[in-house]
């Protein structure tokens, strides 16, 4: 036999690149060379060659032209010896596809035909319909198989012919349609729509639900998903998501910047459209939101603000606690000032509004814009003008000028200063007000819970104290500019209103109010010197009488006054003050015929600048004797001052003395009082007493065991 | 406007005077005095000065076991039961009275008035009559 090439089989690794088909096309080629090469089955169907046969001389091969054998002689190895066999070359059958088999780039096309003498090759024709007569070759091998690389996902007709060696071609086989194989985009899409019912998708889904358990970063964090992006700018950065392992289920970012971005900033990079920042920004730990992004519909338990700082907030409903106002509150109609519409709170305390109406929990109106309401007269504290609030009179109009300070009430009233050298000194002028000022304007008043307007306007009067009584129908006769206005009196329940010279008897009804009062002098010249209006009037019957009070009659008498205390008492206009009183102790018995200061000390009365008009002076001095007997002394005492602390009788002025005559055992008490004209400056008083014997010495009987001096006196 | 009381006294406690008035009209008094707060009336001889307090005098509590002797310089009328070391005024001539007991007698009839004025107590007299 000759040598025979031992021909490894194909590895399991090269068959795998193929598919099954090809697979198992190989194997059985395998097969076949093996059985033909006796490496297995029976030996007796091992392939013989004619090299074969000529080497054991069986047969003589004779030269032919080209690729064929001419001639083979049997019998022996010498050309011509033996019995020649001589090969024609036939022509070929059209061959029969038996398969196409397809992957996604390529058809595979198998065939067989009858074999015959001088088969050269075969011809492989491809057409896209069932036309012999169209299709194109596309190829030629001298096997029985051939790889098509195309695009499958399109159906072809495949034919196929035998070639012989002199070139003759046999018909074309049957044709035979390749099937569809789906391109990857199709095998994508249809994987898209069934891979979650696969057992992929089972498995990984299970695999995701379990990523659950594993602290991976040792930071307490467990099912952690990360991304890892290598280098660039700060090194290696992990992002990711990760829940703690504890009781509930926390969902966490793992990022050193979390960001809502609006898709459109990844091409334009506009960092307006990044509406949402949590991390670090901007080399700050913050939550960033994008100036344009608002909050809706949300509920903020705890606000904190660093730095205070709201530029502009919109609560539409909402409570607030505690509010401190750093600077001003106010409306977006404006802050109220003058010329402007709307209210603003200052934190300085003032308060600015256009139009403000306060109600008490009945709904009554106790303050608007334009004053207080009934409700709130009857606890509102009524404003008295002081003397120095007092206000000259206008030459022109007759009316207070608006210098006074007073409380800005709805109505009130000004008296003109009374020591006004013109007309209608000590009167008085009734006002409104212009944005709390005094003004020569209608103010109002509360008549019955019915804001009533009352024009500025005088009232005439003759110095006479009583109501001020307004009345919304008629007038009152008094000759000033507002005679709806007048000074009132009830005496013993008649009632009088002063007509700038006298009261005169009127009739009171529902429509007369009393608004205030009015305290004069008695006199037109004296004037008002005191008078008050009332946020509200009251009925007429429901006040007493005010006859008079300018003085205390004897129809007063029963009135006293119980526990009050009065910081200064006026009398008369003067102002009363503590008596001054000084007592001295005993001194010792007296020297006949001389002149002792029984004082032991001054009594100091100065009543500064403001002497009173009339002081009272009243002096004593008990004297008591050093034995009995019938002998008569006289005893005098003087009452004596001095302008500075001394007790010194020369150059003394007295005041008043008195002398009296006793016997010895039987000593005087003096006596002395005295009404003088007041002083300005210090009068220092002290007592001085004269003994002096009649018939005998009286050196040592009688002495002062205790004097007093007592000075009663008032300021102006 | 306030109303003011100074008292006045000297070194044994004696008050010598009592300032009333407004410390608008007057001013502080010169010498020893003390500023008394109240509306009570303070006079001389009501009223002492014990350690810089107006403290009232107090009552004697002396009594006589007769007021009338016979003037013959050696009947004897004893006014008992006084302070321990005062002094006992008998018409004008002082006796001091170590033992808390005074004896009076007289030579010569008539009415002899016989007082005690101490510091702590109020000035007391009595006649004691010499038949």
């Amino acid at each position: 036999m000759g040598s025979e090439t031992q021909h490894p089989a194909l590895s399991v690794q090269a068959q795998s690149e193929y598919d099954s088909n090809t697979q198992q096309l190989i194997r059985e080629l395998q097969e076949s060379m093996d059985i033909l090469l006796a490496r297995r089955g029976d030996p007796l169907d091992k392939a013989v060659t004619l090299r074969d046969l000529e080497t054991a001389g069986i047969i003589s091969v004779a030269g032919g032209s080209g690729t064929y054998i001419g001639a083979i002689t049997i019998g022996s190895s010498v050309a011509g010896s033996g019995t020649a066999l001589t090969l024609t070359v036939q022509s070929p059958t059209a061959p029969t596809i038996s398969a196409i088999n397809n992957s996604i780039d390529n058809n595979f096309i198998r065939w067989t035909y009858t074999p015959f003498n001088g088969y050269a090759s075969s011809k492989i024709y491809r057409f896209a319909t069932d036309s012999p007569g169209s299709a194109v070759e596309i190829g030629s091998t001298y096997g029985t198989t051939y790889w098509d690389t195309v695009d499958t996902s399109v159906q072809y007709w495949y034919y196929v012919t035998s070639v012989n060696t002199n070139g003759v071609e046999s018909a074309k086989s049957s044709g035979v349609q390749s099937t569809v194989v789906l391109s990857p985009a199709a095998v994508a899409t249809y994987l898209t729509d069934q891979i979650t019912e696969s057992q992929l998708f089972s498995t990984l889904e299970t695999r995701i639900n379990q990523i659950d358990g594993t602290d991976i970063s040792g930071d307490g964090l467990v099912g952690e998903t990360f991304i890892k992006i290598v280098g660039g700018a700060g090194g290696d950065k992990i992002a990711g998501i990760a829940a703690y392992g504890g009781a509930t289920s926390d969902f966490i970012i793992v990022a050193d910047n979390f960001a809502v971005i609006d898709p459109d900033f990844i091409t334009s990079g506009a960092t307006g459209e990044i509406p949402f920042q949590m991390g670090t920004v901007n080399g700050v730990t913050k939550i960033s939101m994008n100036a344009a992004t608002y909050i809706q519909d949300a509920t903020i338990t705890t606000l904190q603000v660093s730095g205070a700082t709201i530029t502009k907030a919109q609560i539409g409903a909402g409570d607030i606690w505690d509010l401190t106002i750093g600077d001003v509150i106010q409306s977006d109609a404006g802050n109220g000032y003058a010329g402007n519409p709307g209210w603003s709170i200052n934190n300085n305390g003032s308060i600015h509004a256009r139009a403000i109406t306060i109600y008490d929990a009945a709904g009554n109106v106790v303050l608007d814009s334009s004053g207080l309401g009934a409700v709130e007269a009857a606890a509102q504290q009524t404003a008295t003008l002081a003397a120095a609030a007092w206000s000259d009179v206008s030459g022109t109009t007759n009316a207070p000028e608006d210098n006074a300070e007073v409380n800005a009430l709805g109505l009130n009233v000004k008296i003109n200063y009374s020591g006004y050298t013109t007309a209608n000194n000590g009167e008085m002028y009734v006002h409104g007000y212009t944005d709390g000022v005094a003004s020569n304007t209608t103010g109002h008043i509360w008549l019955g819970s019915v804001k009533t307007s009352v024009a500025a306007g005088s009232i005439f009067g003759s110095g006479k104290s009583g109501w001020i009584m307004l009345r919304t129908t008629g007038v009152f006769a008094h000759g000033g500019t507002r005679q709806s206005l007048a000074v009132v009196k009830n005496d013993g329940g008649s009632w009088f209103y002063d007509n700038n010279s006298a009261w005169t008897a009127f009739t009171p009804d529902q429509t007369c109010w009393v608004v205030g009062t009015c305290y004069a002098s008695g006199s037109d010249a004296g004037g008002i010197y005191a008078a008050t209006l009332w946020p509200a009037g009251y009925s007429f019957n429901s006040v007493g009488g005010f006859a008079d009070l300018d003085k205390i009659t004897a129809s007063n008498a029963p009135t006293y006054i119980a526990d009050l205390a009065v910081d200064t008492l006026q009398i008369a206009n003067e102002a009363a003050t503590i008596p001054s009183g000084y007592t001295s102790g005993v001194t010792a018995y007296q020297t006949n015929g001389v002149e002792l200061a029984v004082s032991t000390a001054t009594l100091q009365v100065d009543y500064g600048a403001s002497a009173p008009s009339k002081a009272i002076l009243i002096a004593s001095s008990l004297m008591s004797s050093v034995g009995t007997g019938g002998d008569w002394a006289a005893a005098n005492m003087k009452l004596r001052y001095n302008t500075t602390n001394s007790l010194t009788i020369l150059g003394s002025t007295v005041v008043q003395q008195v002398q009296v005559n006793s016997r010895k055992g039987a000593p005087p008490t003096l006596v002395c009082h005295d009404t003088i004209t007041g002083w300005t400056g210090s009068r220092y008083f002290f007592l001085s007493t004269t003994v002096t014997g009649e018939s005998v010495s009286a050196t040592g009987w009688w002495r002062s065991s205790e004097s007093t001096i007592s000075v009663i006196g008032s300021r102006k | 406007m306030s109303a003011i009381t100074y008292v006045l006294y000297d070194v044994d406690g004696t008050v010598t005077g009592v300032l009333s008035g407004s410390t608008e009209t007057m001013d502080e008094p010169t010498g020893a005095f003390i500023e008394h707060v109240g509306s009570d009336i303070i006079r001389p001889r009501t009223h002492y000065i014990l350690a810089g307090v107006v403290t009232p005098r107090a009552a004697l509590t002396a009594t006589w076991d007769t007021q009338v002797v016979v003037a013959d310089g050696i009947a004897v009328a004893t006014l008992a039961t006084l302070p321990i070391s005062c002094t006992v005024v008998v018409d004008g001539t002082p006796v001091v009275v170590n033992d808390g007991s005074f004896e009076f007698s007289a030579d010569a009839p008539g009415d002899y008035t016989i007082s005690i004025d101490e510091v702590t107590y109020l000035a007391q007299e009595w006649i004691v009559e010499a038949t």
